[in-house]
């Protein structure tokens, strides 16, 4: 089957998106000249390689190669990331106890059969053990919780 | 006989109570980490830098430097024994390693990796404390436009070294050398590509980019494979290598070595080039080649040896010009600025215990890998059947910790999440991140240094060609560029850089 969206193409058009967006960002910024180079002359520079770059391995990859994306396996990528992000959204918040263990019983679930059991145990023991370890032993100024 | 001189310094500042607890802890943890596969250096060390706060700066350098050495012993054990690297750079140790174990050799082929580890260690020291002084005087003659052009061909050769595609690896790096650049800009304190967020205002964070894209990428990568991971544990026999085994495993040991110290010096070599490099040229000049594969034991020597002498080698670029070769030197460089030490030329006038204590105490962490790691083979492979699924979320809630606690932002974390989904994707689209975190790096210093070369030159940008340093380091830009785009020498890199993954 011809592949459109091969992984040569994707990767071409990723490089010309961002090197696109990067002149854009960069239009009212001071360019400079050569003897007095302003903030925008190394970004526009390198935003205009990338753009050119990402052109001519779209192009490529339309010509020769077609390989397939691989399928993205969703369920990891969705539950660690989410996981990721509640820690980061509770640790200021509530504190490093809650974070740990809410992360990791959401990180967990990226892997099928995980009993209940386990999942408790483990953010529990993780939340103990990293609390002794980096607030009692190493000192890091994080609170353990705050409410 | 400078150098005895000052190796007697550095082995004066090592040889504290302290700091030998510090070198033993950076090689014990490096040891563990090698041996957990699915956790690296890089991550490691990320983690680990908030432990390292409260130390000197030689005690936390000599440890972070200990985990990373430690980690290519610890992966050996686990390629020969499970058949399971530990860490990438010994994918090539199983191949004939784990044969021999199959054959009744386990003993023997783990003595041979941790003496050829050992062996490359001992003369990879010897080789920075030879080297490193002339580089470090060299580079204080350095100017804007030499440093510019250092950094391009820097940046080339980690192209011409990645996998794949070179044009794919060209735009990361050019990504990379991008995304260096958001926050404010240090000449005009101009905002740039900070989309109106303030914490972006001081760009983004190493630690965070690196995890992200190597730490988290990797674990969801990991768990897409769901099956339990089975190995069967093979018996160790007596350890002790015999006579004739010793002359056989030498020549390889001494090639490996070199080939390793001078691969770890590349920007983007490192360990896991010069052990594959180390393997294939073995491979071809063997007077057995059928027996690679099969458990040929000088398959085991080269390629331990070169990954610890590359380890140990990579050190160079940094300790003398400030320039990480790679990503773990990256995050040694963050670990010395948060010491308030500006690594380049100066570190080794300025602080000599410093530079000379981390290459004596490399050499007394090999040592101490040497006694540590034999006896201790039976604790190791207890703990390879930790299964992954407890693993993976250990890893998760350190790096959150390691990334917030270096960072002080929440911020950072959430910066470490969305790399972890782009360094997932650029997996799926086999672009190569190690030439983007390189670029990431390189990006701020090479614009500051491009437009103090051009305001020095009142604007002529012939001064990059007209200098002969300058010059030379872009001829060998250009050479090397050209080198790695013929098809022929394309073809043999497509087969000497495979991953077996």
């Amino acid at each position: 089957m011809r592949q459109l969206l091969s992984k040569d193409v994707a990767s071409g058009l990723m490089f010309t998106a961002v090197g696109a967006l990067g002149l854009i960002l960069m239009m009212g910024v001071d360019f400079g000249t050569t003897a007095r180079p302003g903030p925008g002359f190394f970004p526009v520079v390198l935003s205009a390689l990338l753009a050119l770059i990402g052109v001519v391995q779209t192009a490529l990859g339309l010509i020769q190669n077609r390989e397939a994306i691989p399928p993205m396996a969703l369920r990891p990528l969705v539950l660690i990331i989410c996981s990721v992000c509640v820690f980061a959204f509770c640790v200021g918040r509530f504190g490093l106890v809650p974070s740990i263990f809410v992360a990791t019983m959401i990180a967990t679930y990226a892997q099928p059969d995980y009993g209940m059991r386990p999942r408790v145990i483990l953010a529990a023991a993780l939340s103990i053990f990293c609390s002794l370890l980096f607030v009692y032993a190493l000192n890091l100024p994080i609170a353990l919780w705050t409410f | 006989m400078d150098l005895i001189n000052n190796l007697g310094l550095g082995f004066a500042t090592v040889l504290t109570p302290e700091n030998l607890m510090f070198s033993f802890f950076g090689v014990l943890l490096g040891t563990l980490i090698g041996v957990l596969p699915g956790l690296g250096p890089l991550v490691a060390i990320a983690v680990l830098l908030p432990f390292t706060f409260g130390l000197d700066p030689v005690s936390s350098m000599i440890m972070l430097a200990g985990i990373f050495y430690g980690a290519q012993y610890g992966g050996s054990t686990t390629a020969i024994l499970i058949n399971l690297p530990g860490e990438a750079s010994s994918i090539v140790t199983t191949l004939d390693g784990h044969q021999m174990a199959k054959r009744g050799m386990a003993g023997k082929a783990l003595a041979t990796a941790a003496i050829g580890s050992f062996f490359a260690g001992c003369v990879a020291t010897i080789l920075i404390g030879v080297f490193a002084p002339p580089l470090a005087a060299l580079a204080f003659r350095f100017g804007p436009a030499e440093y510019f052009s250092l950094m391009v061909c820097g940046l080339v050769v980690s192209v011409a070294l990645s996998n794949g595609s070179v044009l794919k690896a060209v735009g990361m790096m050019v990504l990379g050398l991008i995304l260096g650049l958001v926050g404010t800009d240090v000449q005009y304190g101009v905002h740039r590509f900070t989309f109106g967020v303030s914490e972006l205002s001081d760009g983004m964070s190493v630690a965070a980019m690196a995890m992200g894209i190597f730490g988290l990428g990797e674990i969801i990568r990991n768990l897409e494979n769901t099956g339990e991971r089975r190995f069967s544990v093979s018996k160790i026999t007596s350890l002790m290598p015999t006579r004739e085994d010793m002359k056989q495993i030498f020549a390889p040991m001494v090639r490996g070595t070199f080939l390793g110290s001078f691969l770890g010096v590349l920007p983007g070599g490192g360990a896991l080039l010069a052990s594959f490099s180390a393997y294939a040229l073995e491979k071809k000049i063997a007077r057995n080649p059928e027996e690679f594969g099969a458990g040929a034991i000088q398959g085991v020597a080269a390629p331990e040896a070169a990954n610890n002498a590359g380890a140990q080698t990579s050190f160079i670029p940094m300790l003398t010009l400030g320039i990480p070769s790679n990503p773990v030197m990256a995050l040694m460089i963050s670990a010395l600025i948060i010491q308030g030490i500006e690594p380049g030329p100066a570190v080794i006038n300025d602080h000599p215990e410093l530079f000379w204590g981390i290459i004596a105490s490399m050499w007394i962490g090999n040592l101490m890998l040497l006694v540590l790691n034999l006896p201790l083979v039976g604790l190791w492979v207890k703990l390879v059947s930790i299964p992954y699924k407890v693993l993976f979320p250990i890893v998760i809630v350190f790096a959150c910790i390691g990334v917030f606690s270096i960072n002080n932002t929440p911020f950072a974390i959430f910066t470490m999440a969305g790399f972890g989904v782009f360094g997932y994707v650029l997996r799926k689209l086999e672009c190569e991140p190690a030439p983007m975190i390189l670029g990431f790096i390189l990006g701020p210093m090479m614009e500051g240094h491009m437009q103090r070369a051009l305001l020095i030159s009142r604007g002529d940008v012939s001064v990059f060609v007209r200098e002969p340093i300058s010059a030379t380091l872009l001829v060998v830009a250009a050479v090397t560029l050209l080198i790695t785009i013929l098809p022929t020498v394309r073809k043999t890199r497509e087969v000497a850089l495979v991953d077996d993954e």
